[in-house]
């Protein structure tokens, strides 16, 4: 992830737990009684979760869930997804 | 009930304006095997589904594909963006932009309006999931014919990740389909409907 700034690698880390999450809970929808997949998804919650408070801590906030008093100012200026890492 | 990430499911950086491949990747916003389609086509699907984890993986897909018609409009968003008049007229993207601008509108490669159409929602597990089967199909099909003409690296990272979802999701609504039938008569899958015959 050379190339990076320290924001946009830990924004990487939490894209990468958050697609695992989304395929295991669809993985799980039609394979219920999958020990494995649902003790993966518990740990990749928790992990995404740290992560998550540690970039709303020094970044922002990423969803109105994390918004305190100190962040909110982060968050009215945090760029906006879809213009990409360049700009 | 939804929470939005300011962020994207899967990064998208594209360095070069392109408005000519834009027009192409615009299809799979608004046209008729996109993303719009997908994710209205399991969201509304889901509300007469009787089966649970049928329910659980209509919200869980269709959810997943509101952040991918994101992933399209933030493509063609930075594929047009800052595009000088001259630019416009020389790629063929003036009729477009006639009509909106440097805005993203879900509209097919052919201009065509999306329109719901495109989907079914029926009213029968079996008739639904094998509806979105070849939905899932026709997607990866449109991602393959993108992937042929398109070859701008940091255009077809984003695509060949998208393209891969269609035949994750493929599988799902098999395995959601055998699900289905296991609970259904199985000397005839047809004798009666489970969404409205009970």
């Amino acid at each position: 992830m050379s190339g990076l700034t320290n924001r946009q690698q830990l924004l990487r880390q939490i894209d990468a737990l958050s697609f695992s999450i989304i395929d295991l809970t669809q993985f799980i929808d039609t394979h219920p009684y999958h020990t494995e997949a649902i003790l993966k998804l518990q740990q990749y919650n928790t992990e995404k979760t740290n992560l998550v408070n540690q970039y709303s801590s020094m970044y922002g906030p990423l969803s109105a869930n994390e918004i305190t008093e100190t962040n909110y100012a982060l968050y009215q200026k945090a760029p906006m997804p879809w213009k990409g890492d360049c700009y | 009930m939804w929470n939005y990430e300011q962020r994207l499911e899967y990064p998208i950086n594209i360095k070069e304006t392109n408005p000519k491949i834009a027009q192409y990747i615009i299809s799979q916003y608004g046209g008729p095997d996109g993303e719009i389609g997908a994710s209205l086509r399991y969201l509304s699907q889901r509300y007469s589904m009787p089966y649970k984890e049928v329910a659980d993986l209509l919200t869980d897909i269709g959810t997943e594909e509101m952040a991918h018609y994101e992933m399209i409009a933030t493509i063609v968003h930075q594929l047009t963006r800052n595009l000088t008049p001259e630019e416009i007229k020389a790629s063929g993207f003036g009729p477009y932009y006639i009509d909106h601008t440097l805005a993203v509108w879900p509209q097919a490669a052919g201009g065509i309006p999306f329109n719901a159409c495109e989907f079914q929602s029926k009213g029968d597990p079996i008739t639904d999931l094998m509806e979105n089967l070849a939905a899932e199909q026709k997607a990866r099909t449109t991602y393959d014919n993108i992937l042929r003409v398109v070859k701008e690296p940091d255009v077809i990272d984003p695509i060949r990740f998208l393209r891969e979802r269609e035949i994750v999701h493929f599988q799902r609504f098999g395995e959601a389909l055998r699900i289905v039938q296991d609970k259904l008569c199985e000397k005839n899958f047809y004798a009666f409907n489970p969404e409205i015959d009970s």
